[in-house]
């Protein structure tokens, strides 16, 4: 990630919306004024959504790159990477960005969701970083209350009847993860290995591999659950304090992996959430792990460590 | 007790073996650990010819073919080497380390492990202790230049207090083989680079980069074979594009016959592409 010269101007934006009408102006309005501005314009917005940003921009719509919900990835860590991929992509020089990116939260589990507003929270140090102004609607219409709350919480700024104003509940980054990370312990039945060496991570991934199977996950599942496992208890083993153990069990419609360590966990928990510099060959495990999962937590108790993450099982 | 596993670069091994089992078993596992490591193997034999002795690596699950037609695995004959024995004496068997120890890094291996069968060496040289100082002078040379070795003796014809002084001149004991080892990596010649068999994870990444930059030493092209590869993990395949981001202008790094999981990692892994390239 190269950050352009000189101190670059960011904004992280939430719109709380009840109808759409409400959300298609607002939206129409911030690119507006990006346009106004000379800026790069990009919205990634569900498909009936972005049909009617589109006719409403009319002939300025040429001016927006579209990208439809079907092409956000559906996991958070993947569409966070895709969006800093795009904002390294050169475009003409000292041109700021301007971004609307909404990802449908009602059809997702509890876990997906949280882990949406904590990679939310993380992002707004992304987004200062390339001194972007990204604009966050939220359908108050169909998201739970504390939901909605918490998006309250993650985004410094609101737009709210077309005025900007400072959000009154905005906890900061790293306040908003260390309040939002709880530990979830896995149940007394679900079926776990032990890992206390480098030399047992490969019997180790014989355990995934069996568990993945046995809960129906395809190949491609199952390989990103291995990678993923294998990358955090080499952290354990590394980072961490023995013992350590991996646990991996079904819960409702996701497969949970568990991870556990006796050490202090993470000195920095923002480098759960932020993308490694590219030059950097390690301190990438957690970056890579969330890319590979549909949500992922690090929280820590008395008794140490856990990174959870999970996967959507198939039907 | 030597541990296979874990020898440190100039170790030197005693092998007393009790029957043919137990030999195929330690010098299996031995030449196993040195594919493992991505080290150059010299086998000498006494007692057997070398057909015999390709056999008895192969018992043990060792792939002799690639790794002789590189050159990491090389096979002689005793005398060959050293020439007859009355003649030769320890000094002679210090020369030919050196040599050997030279040539093995410019051939792009990162250590360099000799595996002798002793055979009628105890009886050849004449009384006892000119064996013990053989033993002694070779096991400070070869500590002095990293070589590990082992040597294997018949313990049916030696007596008991003669076995006990002769481990004494060597490092440790190796008496059971070791389980089969995660990886293999072993060196290509035609195009030259190294051909990877098993997995590769925390537990042999360093073994791996350090084969790895044995074989990139001084080239300007090398290609990494993942045909065999099973396993690979993310900072492991990033440690391959920091090497090959470290070669001069000019030089290229070549994976060939990727398998699935490593297009999948690289797709998200972000690693920038530097001097690696694809190749089929």
């Amino acid at each position: 990630m190269s950050a352009p010269a000189p101190a670059p101007v960011s904004a992280h934006r939430a719109l709380v919306y009840t109808d759409e009408a409400e959300l298609v102006a607002q939206v129409c309005n911030f690119l507006q004024e990006g346009a106004d501005n000379g800026e790069r314009l990009g919205v990634a917005l569900g498909p009936e959504k972005l049909a009617s940003v589109r006719s409403r921009l009319g002939r300025r719509a040429e001016l927006v790159e579209f990208a439809d919900g079907g092409s956000v990835p559906r996991r958070h860590g993947h569409a966070l990477r895709a969006l800093v991929e795009y904002l390294s992509t050169p475009g003409p020089a000292q041109r700021r960005t301007r971004i609307v990116t909404e990802q449908g939260l009602a059809q997702r589990s509890p876990a997906e969701v949280r882990d949406y507003l904590r990679v939310e929270a993380a992002a707004t140090e992304v987004y200062r970083t390339f001194g972007v102004s990204v604009l966050c609607p939220y359908d108050a219409s169909c998201l739970p209350e504390d939901v909605v709350m918490d998006c309250l919480r993650a985004h410094p700024e609101l737009l709210q009847g077309g005025q900007v104003v400072a959000s009154p509940y905005f906890e900061g980054p790293l306040k908003f993860i260390v309040s939002h990370s709880a530990v979830v312990n896995p149940p007394v039945w679900a079926p776990s290995f032990g890992c206390d060496s480098s030399e047992s991570l490969s019997v180790a991934r014989i355990f995934l591999k069996d568990q993945a199977q046995a809960a129906g996950l395809g190949e491609d599942t199952t390989t990103d659950l291995v990678l993923a496992a294998t990358e955090m208890l080499s952290n354990a083993i590394v980072h961490g304090r023995a013992p350590r153990r991996v646990w991996v069990y079904r819960e409702g419609a996701n497969l949970v992996c568990h991870v556990h360590d006796c050490g202090p966990g993470l000195a920095e928990p923002l480098a759960a959430y932020l993308p490694p510099a590219p030059e950097a060959a390690g301190g990438r495990g957690l970056w890579m792990a969330r890319q590979m999962c549909d949500a992922l937590e690090v929280a820590s108790d008395e008794t140490g460590t856990h990174v959870r993450f999970v996967l959507a099982t198939p039907g | 007790m030597a541990d296979l596993r874990a020898l440190e670069p100039g170790e030197h091994v005693c092998c007393l073996y009790r029957d043919d089992h137990e030999r195929q078993r330690v010098a299996g596992g031995f030449a196993r650990q040195t594919l493992a490591a991505g080290e150059r193997l010299i086998y000498i034999s006494r007692d057997r010819t070398i057909p015999q002795a390709v056999s008895l690596l192969e018992g043990e699950g060792v792939a002799t073919d690639l790794p002789r037609h590189s050159g990491q695995l090389v096979m002689v004959d005793f005398d060959e080497v050293y020439g007859p024995l009355e003649a030769a004496g320890p000094a002679a068997v210090v020369t030919q380390f050196r040599r050997a120890a030279e040539t093995c890094r410019a051939d792009g291996f990162p250590g360099l492990r000799v595996a002798t069968e002793m055979g009628d060496v105890a009886s050849t040289l004449g009384p006892f202790e000119h064996l013990l100082r053989w033993e002694r002078t070779t096991s400070r040379a070869q500590g002095e230049m990293g070589i590990t070795t082992i040597c294997q003796y018949d313990n049916s014809k030696l007596a008991p207090s003669q076995a006990k002084l002769l481990a004494a001149e060597h490092t440790s004991v190796a008496t059971s083989g070791a389980p089969p080892p995660l990886a293999s990596f072993l060196a290509t010649t035609e195009p030259w680079g190294l051909k990877v068999v098993g997995d590769v994870d925390l537990s042999n990444r360093a073994t791996f980069l350090r084969a790895l930059r044995a074989r990139l030493a001084g080239r300007t092209e090398l290609c990494l074979d993942l045909a065999e590869l099973r396993f690979i993990d993310v900072t492991s395949l990033g440690g391959i594009y920091e090497e090959a981001s470290k070669l001069p202008p000019g030089c290229r790094l070549c994976l060939r016959n990727v398998p699935e999981l490593v297009h999948r990692v690289l797709a998200i892994a972000g690693f920038g592409p530097g001097h690696v390239e694809m190749c089929s």
